[in-house]
């Protein structure tokens, strides 16, 4: 089983009560707390890709760097902003509407990977690199290929990350992840660090189960400890009132329900911040567990606390 | 765990060579074989930056270019794995995709129209997110493993490739179908325009006067299944193993000495349990940019000093085909080597003193042995990959 080496969840707020949406404050002053050197030339989502990384990393008891570390960023929509600003000189300069070229600033803050390359930079990660976007499981999809690349031993550890930045055009999120338009969209940038060994707990699983849930229940069933706390994290597609609660229900042993997206808003990878943020000081030990449903199926993620991270 | 093979069962390609890795590699064979004029949407860049754009199959208005693209690939690979959509094999079947573009083509058309219609206007992009793609391919052809989609530039699907040989390394998955598909996009013509990275005479890998890219299009596909016993005899190229690094030097650029290059060339040999004088050829990533031929030939003499396997680009006949240059190079490259030859490095014709390296200028013959694979991309990311490959003859 994967350990959980660190992790770190930077969380958005509502600017005030009639602000629908969720957004991460003042990213200078973070970057002035957090990092070295801040970046230059980036986008939103490489920054806070970079805070959410570096601080996980520095979290860590020794903090490991070189080629057996691998960096998997999760990232349902990536950095649109910086893509918005070069589809529009391109299509501009292309259609005759605009003389040439486009910046290239721009360009090179556009690519999908860029918010990883200044992660690696910063961290002295030089194994693998990768961005998942699979859509509203982007942050499973990262998070399932780094344990998959540690349970091979082609890596020891992995800093994975669920990254999305806040839309000002709510329409570009909720037409693109088909969400409900009436949903509080957020951000956020939850970020892992996974070894062999770790001793705030384990990642437990990345799977997905059939949307009955019997399998799910089973699975929890069996890895579940005598007397251990079950929290369940109900993400995308999932209601907190969802009958899965009750299937779960035994006696004197119900599962608590924390309703993290009324903290976050949703968005792709909101999963992350759930997840990382079941390491935060404040929480408890137990077996928490991520679910989302989409295409008739469950998508879930597992992590056990430690008692004493 | 150890290193595995595992068995490429099928291959599939859609490039601008045409339908099919045999007819790459007839391209791939011909003495001068280049770029054409880009016609898949109108810019005044048309007139001076040639590229390697698909002709065939002819994509219908109404369908999605990279959707459409990557079936035919697709369609190839299980045919050739003897696979059907929805078989009881697929729907255990795992999926990766790379893809830099995913509906890129189609968000870019519908802005065009919006700017024909409304003036200067922001662009709003409500096509769905990069792995709809993925999805929507699952879901035509029954797959019911996990579904992943890598957008990591240029080395997307080759990393796509490394998951999938670690899903099967690691049971979970028994089967699992890569893709890579891209298209050509606006915004890649006048990004990598604003970099000055476009060559206007087309790409020139490793020459001395090389000047930039040449970019493309294709989509590629491959079927790959546990194999034997390492050592065990099969008829069917083996994908041996490969790494994954990131040389963070610069966000366009690898380390100009070449030892990121070496590191992941490296590495990807000791997964794979090769040695490097094992190495009887080399798929160069080759772009033909100053920068990346410089670090990548530099990182050819690192690793094997004077005795450099025959190396070669295919880019100036299949273009840079971006997040779809993993598995669309792995199968035209296949290609040749079945055909019993590794191809020359078009567009070369004189040595860079600053390299040092000289690819092939006319093809080799190829007797079977073990290969490797380059790709380097944007933000450091370099992939290395290993295919043990049969006499030709005897894979198909």
């Amino acid at each position: 089983m994967t350990g959980i080496l660190s992790a770190f969840a930077l969380w958005p707020q509502r600017a005030s009560a009639s602000d629908p949406d969720f957004r991460i404050g003042d990213l200078a002053a973070l970057e002035a707390r957090v990092l070295t050197e801040r970046p230059r030339r980036v986008g939103r989502h490489a920054r806070l890709s970079l805070l959410g990384a570096v601080a996980c990393l520095r979290d860590a008891p020794s903090p490991p760097s070189g080629e057996r570390v691998g960096i998997y960023l999760g990232s349902a929509l990536g950095n649109t902003a910086q893509e918005h600003e070069v589809v529009e000189q391109a299509v501009a300069v292309a259609s005759g509407l605009a003389e040439g070229p486009a910046s290239p600033v721009h360009f090179a803050a556009s690519v999908s990977n860029s918010a990883t390359f200044h992660v690696s930079r910063a961290t002295g990660a030089l194994g693998p690199n990768l961005v998942v976007s699979q859509e509203m499981r982007s942050f499973e999809g990262a998070l399932a290929a780094a344990d998959l690349a540690i349970a091979c031993g082609d890596i020891d550890f992995a800093l994975v990350g669920g990254v999305d930045e806040h839309q000002s055009n709510r329409e570009t999120v909720w037409r693109r992840l088909e969400l409900d338009p009436t949903l509080p969209l957020g951000e956020g940038s939850g970020w892992l660090l996974l070894g062999r060994q770790g001793p705030r707990g384990d990642l437990v699983w990345v799977d997905s189960f059939p949307e009955t849930g019997d399998a799910l229940v089973a699975r929890i069933r069996h890895v579940l400890g005598p007397e251990e706390p079950l929290v369940l994290l109900p993400g995308p597609g999932v209601d907190p009132l969802d009958p899965l609660a009750s299937a779960l229900t035994t006696p004197g042993h119900a599962p608590r329900i924390q309703d993290y997206r009324s903290r976050c808003g949703t968005f792709g990878t909101a999963a992350a911040l759930a997840i990382a943020g079941v390491f935060a000081p404040e929480a408890t030990p137990g077996l928490y567990v991520h679910l989302a449903r989409s295409h008739g199926t469950l998508w879930t993620a597992a992590v056990r606390r430690s008692p004493n991270p | 765990m150890t290193a595995a093979p595992v068995r490429i069962a099928g291959l599939g390609l859609v490039s601008a060579a045409g339908i099919g890795r045999d007819a790459a590699a007839l391209a791939l064979a011909a003495p001068h074989a280049g770029p054409g004029r880009l016609t898949a949407f109108d810019t005044p860049l048309a007139e001076r930056i040639p590229v390697s754009q698909i002709v065939r199959p002819q994509v219908p208005d109404e369908q999605r270019r990279n959707d459409h693209l990557a079936m035919a690939a697709v369609s190839q690979a299980l045919s050739e794995a003897g696979l059907n959509p929805g078989s009881p094999e697929l729907a255990r079947a795992a999926l990766v995709v790379g893809t830099i573009s995913g509906d890129a083509f189609e968000s870019e058309k519908r802005y065009r129209r919006e700017l024909a219609t409304h003036g200067r206007i922001p662009c709003l992009t409500v096509e769905p997110a990069p792995g709809r793609m993925a999805e929507r391919l699952a879901a035509t052809l029954g797959i019911g493993g996990p579904v992943l989609t890598v957008c990591s530039a240029c080395t997307s699907s080759a990393n796509a490739a490394l998951i999938a040989w670690q899903m099967l390394r690691a049971g979970r998955a028994p089967r699992v179908l890569v893709v890579g598909a891209d298209v050509l996009t606006a915004t890649l013509v006048h990004g990598f325009e604003s970099l000055m990275l476009l060559d206007g005479a087309g790409c020139r890998p490793f020459d001395q006067a090389r000047k930039g890219i040449q970019l493309g299009a294709a989509a590629g596909a491959v079927v790959l299944e546990p194999a034997g016993a390492p050592g065990t005899s099969t008829d069917r190229p083996l994908l041996l193993g490969g790494a994954a690094r990131c040389d963070p030097y610069h966000m366009t650029a690898s380390s100009p000495d070449g030892s990121g290059g070496e590191t992941v060339i490296r590495a990807a040999c000791a997964a794979a349990g090769v040695d490097p004088s094992g190495v009887v050829a080399i798929k160069a990533h080759g772009t033909g940019t100053p920068d990346n031929d410089q670090a990548e030939g530099r990182a050819l003499a690192r690793v094997w000093g004077d005795a450099i396997p025959p190396f070669t680009s295919l880019k100036r006949v299949l273009g840079h085909t971006m997040g779809a240059a993993g598995i669309a190079e792995l199968a035209a490259f296949l290609g040749c080597l079945e055909a019993g030859f590794v191809p020359a490095s078009q567009g070369f014709e004189t040595p860079d003193p600053e390299i040092g390296a000289i690819p092939l200028t006319r093809p080799a013959p190829f007797p079977g042995g073990t290969v490797l694979l380059n790709y380097f991309g944007f933000g450091g990311n370099s992939v290395s990959l290993l295919v043990q490959m049969p006499a030709p003859g005897g894979s198909r």
